[in-house]
C-alpha cells in the first residue's frame, strides 16, 4: 500500500468515525420546561404523600462525611423504605466531578453544586421543584431572605438553600481596650465601621484598621442599598453605580493609605510583620476582621489567645439609612436531579440535609456527640447556622457556642442572609470570569487599587454587562 | 490478489496495535471533532448537541483573551527549551558512549527522571522550588534581561533559568535515542578521520552530526510533542478548564484543543522542513 493510499484510507476512516460519533451520540433534542419538571403527582397546594416502596436514593454534598453519614442515618430512620447512599466526590473540581457523574448518567437524585450556578443551568442539572416547595408547611418556616433564592427565573423554585455561613466582622477586644477606644453596639451601623477602621489605624504603633477576607465593596451594597445579592441587585437588575463604586474607592483607598492591612506576599508584608505570608489577623496588629462565621472557632485557639488577641463576632453592620437588616453570607445551594424517579423523596431528603426541623435536630445531635477515633468531638463549633426561624433550634446550638454577650447579639441578628453573587444569581459567575476579573479592565479591583481606573467612571459600563450577562444566563435556563 | 503469508502475519502482529489505535485514538479523535462542531450539553438525561458549524473555532480566537496569549508564550518557550534539550542531550549521550566506568549507572540515571519525574510528582516538585537553581537570583535576571528585551521576552528566557532542571529533565529519552544512533556509526570512519589527522573536535562536526542529523530532528519533533502534552502546559489546563466552564463546555474546549493540535502540526512542519535533507548537487 503506498503511502498516498495509506493518507486516503485514513482520512476516510476518520470521516466515517465522525459521522458515526454523530449517529451515536445521544442526542436527547432541546430541554423544554417541563424536561426539568419534577413535580409529578403534585397537587396544588397538597405535599404528595412520600412512598412505602423499597427505594434508594443518592446524595452528594462537600459537607464531612460523617455528617453526611449520620444525618442519612437518621433519615433513613425516619423513612425505613428508603436508601440513602452518600455518593463520596473530591471536593476538589466538585462542579467537574458532577459534570463527570452527569455525563454517564449517574447525577445524584440530590446534590449540592459548588459556587457556580450557571454551570448547573447550562447543563440542565436543576429540577423544578416548585409545587412541593411552596405546598410544603416548613417552607414557611425558612429564614425571610431564603424563600426567593432559587427561583432564578421568578417562576420555577430550582435550587434551594442547603447551608449557611455568616459574613462575620471580627474585633480584637484587647487590642480596643489597649487603645481606650469603645467597643461598638451589636447594632452598628456601615459608616460607624468605617469610622471605626479609621481611628483604630495608628501607623506610628504599627496597628491597622483592618483586614479582609469578605470585602467592603461586597458589603456596602447589601447593607445600604437594601440589596439581596451582590453588586446591587434588587431581585431583577444589577446597580454598582452607587454603593459599589463607593466602596471600590473607598477599599483601595484604605489599601493604598495603609488603613487596610498589607495584602499577602508583598513587600509591604514583609515589612509590617516580617513575613510576606502570614495572616495579619494573627499578628495582633489589626483591629477588625472582616471574615466568616466559620473562622469563629479558629479564633478562640491558642494561636490567637496565646498572643493575646482577643477577637470577637459582630454581625456586618447595618447601613445607615437601610430599611432591612439584609446582610451578606456564604450560603450554598442544592437540587433535586431533573433525571430522579423519586422526586417527591429526593426533595424530602434535600430539606432534611439542609432546612428541615427535624434534619436540624439530628445535625444537633451530631455536633454534640459526633467524635473522632481519638474520642474527641469532631465539631467544636457548630457547622453552619440554622435556616430556620424555629427559636428552640436557635437556643439550642447557642448552648454550643462560647458563653459571651457577643455570641448572643450575634445570633440574633443573623436572621437576614443574603447569599454571595455565584451561588444564586445566574450569569455573575460568568460575568467575573469574562468581565469582571479577566475583561477590558484586566482584574477590575486591582486596577481600582492601583489607580488605574476609578470605580465611578466604569460602574455603568459593568451594569450594563452584567445585566446583560444575567439575561444571557437566563436565555440558558430556558434552552 | 492473493494475499502473501507474510503480510497477513505483519497484519496479525500489528492488529492490537490497530486495534487500539482505532479505539482510543481514532474514535476520540473522531468524538472531539464532532463536539467541536456543536454546542454541548452534559444533562443528567444524556448528552445534547446543537450544531454551531465552525463557530467554537471563530470563538478560539475571537473570545477567549488567553488562547493567543498561551499560545505566544508556548511558542517562544518551545523556541527556547528545544534547543536546550537536544543539545544538552546530544552533549550527555555523546559523554555516555565514551568507555568509562559504571556506563550504565550513569545511563540509569540519566534516565530515572522520566520514570520518577511524571504527573502529580514533577508538580509537586515544582511547587516546592525543586527544580530551580537557588544561587539562580530570578529577579536580577529579569531586571538585567527587560532591560535589553520586551518584558514577556525577559520573562520567558528567566522562567527558562528558573525551570532549568525539569527541562534537563525531559532529556532522558532523547538521551537513550542518541546512544542508540551514535552506537551505530561505523568506528572506522573515525579510524580513518584519525588517520588523516582529524581532531576529536573535527570527528564531531564532519562524521558525527552529518550521520545523526535524521535524528536530531527525531529528537526535536519527541521534544515538541512531549513539551505540548506537558501537563505543566498552560494550554492543556486551559482546554481543561474550558471544558468545565459555564458558557463554552466541551465544544468549546473540542475546538480549542484541535487549533492547539494545528499549531502543534504547522510547528513540526516548520521543523521537518528546517531539518529535511537536502539532495546536494554533484558537480560534473
Amino acid at each position: 500500500m503506498t503511502r498516498k493510499a495509506l493518507g486516503k484510507l485514513l482520512v476516510m476512516l476518520f470521516v466515517l468515525l465522525v459521522i458515526a460519533v454523530g449517529c451515536s451520540s445521544d442526542d436527547t433534542g432541546s430541554n423544554t420546561e417541563s424536561d426539568n419538571g419534577v413535580n409529578d403527582g403534585a397537587e396544588s397546594g397538597t405535599l404528595p404523600e412520600m412512598t412505602d416502596d423499597e427505594i434508594t436514593l443518592t446524595y452528594a454534598s462537600w459537607k464531612n462525611h460523617e455528617l453526611n453519614e449520620f444525618l442519612a442515618d437518621k433519615f433513613m430512620e425516619k423513612y425505613p423504605n428508603i436508601t440513602v447512599e452518600v455518593v463520596p466526590l473530591d471536593t476538589e473540581g466538585w462542579n467537574d466531578n458532577l459534570t463527570n457523574l452527569a455525563s454517564t448518567g449517574e447525577l445524584p437524585d440530590v446534590f449540592w453544586y459548588n459556587g457556580n450556578v450557571d454551570i448547573a443551568i447550562r447543563n440542565g442539572w436543576l429540577g423544578d421543584f416548585t409545587e412541593y416547595f411552596e405546598a410544603d408547611p416548613e417552607t414557611e418556616d425558612l429564614l425571610d431572605t431564603m424563600v426567593d433564592p432559587g427561583y432564578f427565573d421568578g417562576e420555577r423554585k430550582m435550587a434551594a438553600a442547603t447551608d449557611y455561613f455568616p459574613y462575620a466582622v471580627f474585633l480584637d477586644e484587647n487590642l480596643f481596650e489597649r487603645m481606650n477606644v469603645d467597643m461598638p453596639s451589636p447594632d452598628w451601623t456601615y459608616n460607624e465601621m468605617i469610622d471605626l477602621i479609621q481611628e483604630m489605624t495608628v501607623p506610628e504603633q504599627g496597628i491597622f484598621g483592618y483586614n479582609t477576607g469578605g470585602k467592603l465593596l461586597t458589603i456596602a451594597p447589601i447593607v445600604n442599598q437594601d440589596a439581596v445579592g451582590e453588586f446591587g441587585w434588587d431581585g431583577e437588575k444589577y446597580d454598582l453605580t452607587t454603593d459599589w463604586a463607593e466602596a471600590a474607592n473607598l477599599r483601595a483607598e484604605f489599601i493604598r493609605s495603609g488603613v487596610h492591612a498589607p495584602l499577602f506576599d508583598t513587600d509591604e508584608a514583609e515589612a509590617a510583620f516580617g513575613d510576606r505570608e502570614i495572616w495579619p489577623a494573627s499578628t495582633g496588629k489589626v483591629a477588625i476582621q472582616i471574615d466568616a462565621w466559620w473562622t469563629v472557632g479558629a479564633f478562640s485557639e491558642p494561636e490567637f489567645t496565646d498572643k493575646g488577641m482577643k477577637w470577637v463576632p459582630y454581625v456586618v453592620p447595618k447601613g445607615d439609612n437601610a430599611e432591612t437588616e439584609n446582610k451578606p453570607a456564604y450560603i450554598d445551594f442544592g437540587t433535586i436531579s431533573p433525571a430522579t424517579e423519586h422526586p417527591r423523596e429526593a426533595y424530602e431528603l434535600m430539606k432534611f440535609f439542609g432546612w428541615s426541623k427535624d434534619g436540624w435536630e439530628a445535625k444537633l445531635e451530631a455536633f454534640k456527640t459526633m467524635e473522632d477515633g481519638n474520642g474527641n468531638l469532631v465539631f467544636k463549633h457548630p457547622d453552619g447556622l440554622p435556616l430556620i426561624k424555629d427559636q428552640e433550634i436557635w437556643d439550642e446550638l447557642r448552648t454550643l457556642l462560647p458563653d459571651s454577650h457577643y455570641h448572643d447579639d450575634f445570633l440574633e441578628r443573623a436572621k437576614n442572609p443574603v447569599s454571595l453573587g455565584g451561588r444564586a444569581l445566574p450569569g455573575f459567575e460568568t460575568f467575573l470570569g469574562e468581565v469582571y476579573f479577566g475583561g477590558e479592565y484586566g482584574d477590575v479591583e486591582t486596577a481600582i487599587t492601583n489607580g488605574e481606573v476609578n470605580a465611578h467612571d466604569i460602574a455603568p459600563d459593568l451594569t450594563e454587562k452584567a445585566n446583560e450577562y444575567y439575561e444571557a444566563a437566563l436565555e440558558e435556563l430556558n434552552y | 490478489m492473493k494475499i502473501k503469508r507474510h503480510t497477513i502475519y505483519g497484519y496479525l502482529f500489528i492488529l492490537p496495535w490497530l486495534i487500539g489505535f482505532l479505539l482510543l485514538v481514532m474514535w476520540p479523535m473522531a468524538q472531539s471533532f464532532y463536539y467541536s462542531l456543536n454546542s454541548m450539553r452534559i444533562t443528567p438525561v444524556g448528552l445534547q448537541f446543537r450544531y454551531v458549524g465552525l463557530n467554537n473555532y471563530l470563538d478560539v480566537w475571537l473570545k477567549d483573551m488567553f488562547f493567543l496569549q498561551e499560545l505566544l508564550g508556548f511558542a517562544l518557550n518551545t523556541l527556547l527549551r528545544v534547543p536546550v534539550i537536544v543539545v544538552f542531550a546530544l552533549i550527555i549521550a555523546v559523554l555516555l558512549n565514551q568507555q568509562i566506568k559504571f556506563k550504565g549507572t550513569f545511563r540509569t540515571i540519566f534516565f530515572l527522571p522520566v520514570i520518577v519525574a511524571s504527573g502529580p510528582v514533577i508538580n509537586q516538585l515544582i511547587d516546592q522550588g525543586a527544580t530551580s537553581i537557588p544561587l539562580v537570583n530570578q529577579d536580577i535576571i529579569i531586571g538585567l534581561l527587560a532591560q535589553i528585551f520586551p518584558l514577556f521576552i525577559a520573562s520567558v528566557v528567566a522562567d527558562l533559568f528558573s525551570q532549568i532542571i525539569v527541562i534537563l529533565w525531559y532529556s532522558g529519552v532523547q538521551i537513550l535515542i542518541f546512544l542508540a544512533v551514535l552506537q551505530k556509526i561505523d568506528p572506522s570512519l573515525y579510524e580513518a578521520a584519525k588517520i588523516d589527522g582529524g581532531s576529536s573536535w573535527e570527528c564531531f562536526w564532519k562524521i558525527t552530526l552529518p550521520t545523526i542529523k535524521p535524528i536530531v530532528l527525531i529528537n526535536m519533533v519527541y521534544t515538541l510533542v512531549s513539551l505540548a502534552n506537558s501537563g505543566q502546559n498552560p494550554i492543556i489546563e486551559l482546554i481543561y478548564a474550558n471544558m468545565f466552564d459555564a458558557t463554552r463546555g466541551y465544544g468549546f474546549a473540542s475546538a480549542m484543543a484541535w487549533m492547539y493540535a494545528i499549531i502543534i502540526g504547522i510547528m513540526l512542519i516548520i521543523m521537518a522542513l528546517a531539518f529535511r535533507e537536502r539532495k546536494t548537487k554533484r558537480a560534473f
